[in-house]
């Protein structure tokens, strides 16, 4: 398979997963989709300069992350969560479905409650990502990762435990 | 709860890191065995799917719906690579004495129409190409020469019957291996039989080619891929400016790689006065190999124009071992005509470019790095103090990054340059064009050289003292052939370019800063060395 056709596969794949990773950072959506469409044309190239990729959709992640922040740092602060309304507030019917209601609504407030690296290394890590893949993409160790990992599963768990 | 730090390096239970490479499949046997036996581990795996799980909920039911769609229809990778498309203006032909056949006109207008509409697919491209060169009547009386497991063998363009007796255990397997593939064998050289084949495919990929010969004939190649039935890809090659094929490719699953291409006779292949269906082995239609000298020389010219570093222009032999196939996709038109220009003396050498072009630099296609907002805010201003100011320490660190790329490039060139003239290879060139290799050879690691100083002229402010002695030949670098010593440079300028991106735009703590900052210190200490040792060998 050629590096056009490898990409070409992984672009149509992956882009929907890398926008929503964009966006999750706060990416306005215009922007996002104009990170992820340079993120794949990135790879590409580099794959294109005969650079060895042992895992490009780790490194799809990676470069994304690294634009997203480099918007970030450039244009406005961003909330990792989203434009800053409370997605719970948002359910269709609430009144159908009060516990699971208040249940989301104490996993909502617990996931804001984790540092920004335990939420992107949870995010990472339910994407599909390894461990040291998710290490590679934040540009931290795997012992770092299994830190922010397993505080993030401490505190989810508390919060499931009561439910 | 990470038991290992709680209960020390003695504990009997696995980490939460070593969990997680558990659910990798990156564990040693003995501790999967340990997982499934131990009820706290077993436990505690069980507690970090259920918070993955959890996460993912909430993931999938409350953001992502709130997410909005992309605002704009994602562009194809094709356009991407390309960059925008301004409008190309129709290639003026110029008519011969004779009036043209006016189906061959019409071919010559769709050629144009459907190769310089950018915002076509590839699939729309062939079908269109396809259709226009199916109209075309076809040639009864011509033959192919159809090569198949090292022979070539000579065959009517058209034969009366699919299933006419042969002698031939070759060609009884490929009329058998066509009859499988829905193929229709008794003319496969044509587009209309090519696309009938194709039409009737569940899923495929196609793709759309320019090739241009060293003599400026240009013709399309139609490929199609299809991971269903035996016939895997095949390709067809369409003459411009009439769209008549001459060449195909066949790729079955069983059988390899079967070639066509129309034989002319009176040059190389016979003429046959009976278009009988037996085939006659003859020989190729050109013999003489193209030798490593013909790449070699292919390198020496792009190198002249600095294609042969940093741009998508591949090199390899057909499948004949005939000629060299240079390969350029997501170039401006310039740049094509540059490449065409420089490759034109040579002989043996096959042009293939995509059959769109890009009117845009490819370097600006790429957007300029930035340093990462993830330096810490302390270590940032520290960096910026000493490059005298915020806007100096970007105008740097846009250029340091640039610079690392481009010594990764170089030393991409000089591998590949290793990796085809390996001393065997070299020592088999006359003399001339050993010259040749040393000289390129010599160039890239000039260049790299230069590249690697003006990354340390740069980073000074930042590093610490680089030891600049003699260079030492202790490890036995200068004893080692240049193809060998490639190696260990090559390697150095990668991770030297990996420590850049990770220092400058990576994200990272303040408290591995410091380490990182030596590490690359010493990277390029080494790098540095490595490419003295090497020029001093003189080799």
């Amino acid at each position: 398979m050629s590096i056009h056709e490898r990409v070409t596969a992984l672009y149509e794949a992956e882009r929907h997963n890398i926008y929503s990773y964009v966006l999750y950072f706060g990416v306005p959506p215009g922007r996002a989709q104009e990170l992820t469409q340079d993120t794949f044309l990135k790879l590409y190239l580099t794959m294109s300069k005969g650079e060895a990729i042992e895992n490009p959709r780790a490194w799809l992640y990676k470069v994304a992350h690294n634009c997203a922040l480099r918007f970030h740092q450039r244009e406005h602060t961003f909330d990792g969560l989203g434009p800053g309304v409370d997605p719970a507030d948002r359910l269709p019917d609430p009144e159908h479905a009060a516990m699971e209601h208040q249940r989301r609504a104490v996993l909502l407030a617990a996931i804001r409650e984790l540092s920004p690296q335990q939420r992107n290394c949870l995010h990472l890590r339910v994407a599909g990502l390894r461990y040291r893949e998710i290490a590679e993409v934040i540009g931290i160790s795997t012992s770092a990762v299994g830190e922010f990992l397993r505080r993030a599963t401490v505190r989810l768990k508390g919060v499931l435990d009561g439910y | 709860m990470d038991t290992k730090h709680l209960a020390g390096a003695g504990s009997l239970h696995l980490s939460d890191e070593e969990l997680a490479r558990f659910e990798d499949g990156e564990i040693a046997e003995q501790d999967a065995r340990h997982i499934e036996a131990c009820e706290q581990c077993g436990g505690r795996l069980r507690d970090m799917q259920a918070s993955y799980a959890a996460y993912r909920l909430h993931w999938d039911t409350l953001c992502a719906p709130l997410f909005p769609p992309p605002p704009q229809p994602w562009q194809p990778l094709d356009c991407l690579i390309e960059g925008p498309q301004p409008p190309h203006p129709l290639r003026s032909f110029r008519w011969g004495p004779f009036p043209a056949l006016a189906g061959a006109v019409l071919a010559i207008i769709i050629a144009a129409l459907v190769l310089y509409n950018p915002g076509q697919g590839a699939s729309a491209r062939a079908t269109q190409l396809l259709t226009a060169s199916a109209k075309l009547p076809s040639s009864r009386h011509g033959l192919i020469s159809v090569r198949v497991h090292g022979r070539t063998l000579v065959r009517p363009a058209v034969m009366a019957s699919e299933t006419a007796p042969a002698d031939d255990s070759d060609i009884v397997r490929l009329q058998a291996a066509f009859a499988r593939a829905s193929y229709d064998w008794r003319e496969p050289l044509s587009a209309r039989v090519f696309q009938s084949w194709r039409s009737r495919l569940p899923k495929k990929r196609d793709s759309v080619t320019v090739i241009r010969t060293a003599d400026e004939k240009e013709s399309y190649r139609v490929r199609t891929e299809t991971d269903s039935g035996v016939l895997r890809t095949a390709s067809l090659t369409l003459r411009s400016p009439d769209l008549h094929p001459i060449a195909g490719d066949f790729d079955f699953e069983s059988e390899g790689t079967v070639e066509m291409a129309e034989a002319v006779p009176g040059e190389n292949a016979p003429e046959r006065a009976s278009p009988l269906p037996r085939p006659s082995p003859v020989a190729p239609l050109t013999e003489t190999p193209a030798g490593p000298e013909v790449t070699l020389h292919v390198l020496a010219a792009l190198n002249q124009i600095g294609a042969d570093v940093g741009e998508p222009v591949e090199i390899a032999q057909d499948s004949r071992r005939q000629r060299v196939v240079v390969h350029a996709a997501g170039i401006s038109r310039e740049r094509r005509q540059q490449i065409a220009d420089v490759l034109k003396p040579l002989p043996q050498v096959m042009l293939e470019f995509d059959a769109r072009e890009s009117a845009v630099p490819l370097a600006r296609t790429t957007p300029q790095e930035r340093y990462s907002a993830s330096i810490p805010a302390p270590l940032r201003q520290q960096f910026e103090e000493r490059f005298g100011g915020a806007p100096r320490f970007q105008e740097a660190t846009d250029r340091m990054l640039e610079t690392g790329s481009s010594a990764a490039a170089q030393a991409h060139a000089l591998e590949t340059l290793a990796r085809d003239f390996s001393p065997a290879v070299e020592e088999s060139l006359a003399s001339p064009d050993r010259e040749l290799l040393h000289r390129l050879r010599d160039n890239h690691v000039s260049e790299l050289q230069n590249l690697v100083s003006r990354i340390e002229t740069d980073l000074e402010p930042l590093l610490p003292a680089l030891p600049k002695g003699p260079p030492s030949a202790a490890d036995g670098a200068s004893a080692r052939s240049w193809q060998a010593s490639a190696t260990p440079i090559v390697d150095l300028a990668r991770k030297t370019d990996d420590a850049l991106n990770r220092l400058l735009a990576g994200s990272y703590a303040q408290s591995s800063a410091d380490d990182m900052l030596r590490a690359l210190a010493t990277q390029i200490a080494q790098l540095d060395a490595a490419i003295r040792v090497e020029r001093q060998a003189g080799r």
